[in-house]
């Protein structure tokens, strides 16, 4: 429960007590499952973070105008600025 | 009856639609004369594009993705965004507080997801249609073969990204669906190709797709590991009975082991996850989509505005893929996942020097009841994706082409082949669709 609470904190997501239980129950299960990957031998493994390899794509740099307005779904703007939640 | 008419139409009854677009007429190329649906999570200029999720409604881009650029410069018409689960995350298209698409063969069952609205239209369509869909763990083959449509899922890079909402960036495909086999392979030739907006599009010519030969002298090994325990006998049966046809036209067919088999559904749930929670970390409320008014410090808002504009499941797997990559718990699950994917890979690699093709159920069940799936635990929703998400999570091209019928309801084949060499599986899918 605390953990699922200190995630859900940290993901910036509010649950409700109800969902908090639900998520710690089922993460419980999830995980237990996820734990049958220790059967696998990965000794000197190298991760794959891709399936295949990539390779630097670079291009020339040069200025290209955008036809878009980045503001054309901001629902409450002043001018060309975006209101948002105050810091603190 | 005009033609968006017929749409509608037909979604009235099967719901496969979650925005359309107006009445346009056709240009010229090889997609003169076809009508063209977009997976709800691939940008469409001017059109909601929402991902089947709340927190990005009434979110209408201001350009068009690459593979909708390229479909329309070949004479496509687009005609709307088609119901998907939220982000992508579902087996069964019920996850989305939008439409739930309907079997065609049969409205008390799933079309299978994530890409359910696309497999639904593309089976219902009585005009020339296309469909772009996406999949990251089985999103195009399960619902193309529980509506009993072609789905071809590229190789990993062959098809740009570009305009995509973007579940987890090492396993999203943009592929396609279609009637026919000869239909899907043409029109993955045209969204196909190198795109300077998308670093990862693999920078390798693009091959006529259409241009297929026979089986004749193919090898097809058939995993051992996909058949028996799990799947059901009848739709077994009907996959022997076609793998049994590509060996009469000329094929050999041998059986192959994927040892990490077994495996693969946790390496692909744990990174897919990860990646998923970082993608979502971008969608506050603030600059598109869901935007309430605003109200108390930045974390108390984006923290209401989430949790109001996801769903269960999109949660669920944020707070999971929050967990994975957390400091103490990151070796164990997400590293271990990512080497016990070069594993996965490692398997493939090896069986593509014995032979071609792999063929094997697309899924261990035909599609099943609303009713049933209401009765399943996430994990066993999980568990449905044993079939697809080892070949995802390898990046190989996969084609599921309908291959019979238990009871009613289609049952696809899969076949699978080395990156790049999507030609061989094309081969052997419309051999088995010429019967």
């Amino acid at each position: 429960m605390d953990l699922v609470e200190r995630l859900a904190k940290a993901a910036r997501l509010n649950l409700t007590p109800a969902e908090t239980c639900k998520y710690a129950q089922q993460l419980s299960v999830i995980l237990d499952a996820f734990n049958e990957l220790d059967q696998v031998d990965t000794d000197g493994v190298e991760p794959s973070y891709h399936p295949i390899k990539l390779e630097d794509a670079l291009r020339e740099d040069e200025p290209e105008k955008w036809e878009w307005d980045p503001l054309a779904n901001v629902a409450d703007a002043e001018g060309r600025s975006i209101r948002g939640p105050k810091i603190k | 009856m005009s033609f968006i008419d017929r749409i509608r139409e037909l979604d009235d009854k099967y719901h496969f639609i979650n925005a359309y677009a107006g009445d346009e007429p056709y240009g010229e190329g090889l997609l003169s004369g076809y009508a063209v649906s977009v997976k709800d999570n691939v940008c469409v200029k001017g059109l909601e594009s929402k991902a089947g999720s709340k927190i990005l409604e009434g979110y209408v881009p201001p350009f068009d993705a690459t593979v909708v650029v390229k479909s329309r410069a070949e004479g496509g018409i687009i005609i709307g965004k088609t119901t998907q689960d939220e982000f992508g995350f579902g087996t069964f298209n019920v996850n989305t507080p939008y439409k739930v698409p309907l079997n065609p063969h049969d409205v008390e069952r799933s079309t299978g997801g994530s890409s359910g609205g696309a497999a639904c239209l593309t089976e219902v369509a009585d005009f020339k249609h296309v469909a772009i869909s996406e999949s990251t763990g089985g999103s195009i083959s399960c619902p193309a073969s529980w509506c009993g449509v072609v789905g071809i899922t590229p190789t990993y890079g062959r098809v740009s990204r570009w305009g995509l909402i973007d579940y987890a960036n090492s396993l999203d495909k943009i592929g396609v669906m279609a009637k026919t086999v000869k239909e899907a392979a043409m029109f993955l030739g045209v969204i196909s190709g190198p795109d300077k907006y998308d670093s990862t599009v693999l920078n390798t010519p693009v091959p006529d797709y259409t241009q297929l030969g026979s089986v004749e002298g193919v090898r097809i090994g058939v995993p051992k590991e996909y058949l028996g325990k799990g799947v059901d006998h009848k739709v077994e049966e009907q996959v022997w009975g076609s793998i049994k046809k590509l060996e009469s036209r000329g094929a050999s067919i041998s059986e192959i082991s994927l040892p990490h088999t077994k495996y693969s559904l946790s390496s692909y749930y744990i990174i897919a996850m990860a990646e998923a929670s970082t993608n979502l970390a971008k969608f506050s409320g603030l600059r598109y989509g869901l935007q309430n008014p605003i109200e108390g410090d930045f974390n108390q808002y984006f923290s209401k505005v989430r949790a109001e504009g996801m769903g269960d499941e999109t949660k669920r797997r944020i707070i999971l893929g929050s967990f994975t990559r957390m400091a103490g718990y990151r070796n164990a699950y997400y590293l271990k996942a990512l080497k016990v994917r070069t594993r996965v890979i490692e398997d493939f690699k090896k069986a593509f020097k014995e032979v071609d093709v792999l063929a094997a159920p697309t899924m261990p069940v035909v599609a099943p009841r609303f009713d049933e799936i209401a009765e399943l635990e996430p994990i066993q929703h999980y568990m449905m994706d044993i079939l697809t998400v080892a070949p995802n999570l390898a990046g190989i091209p996969m084609v599921t082409v309908p291959c019979g019928n238990v009871d009613g309801m289609p049952v696809g084949l899969h076949l699978m082949s080395d990156h790049l060499n999507e030609v061989k599986a094309l081969e052997a899918a419309q051999e088995v669709e010429q019967g």
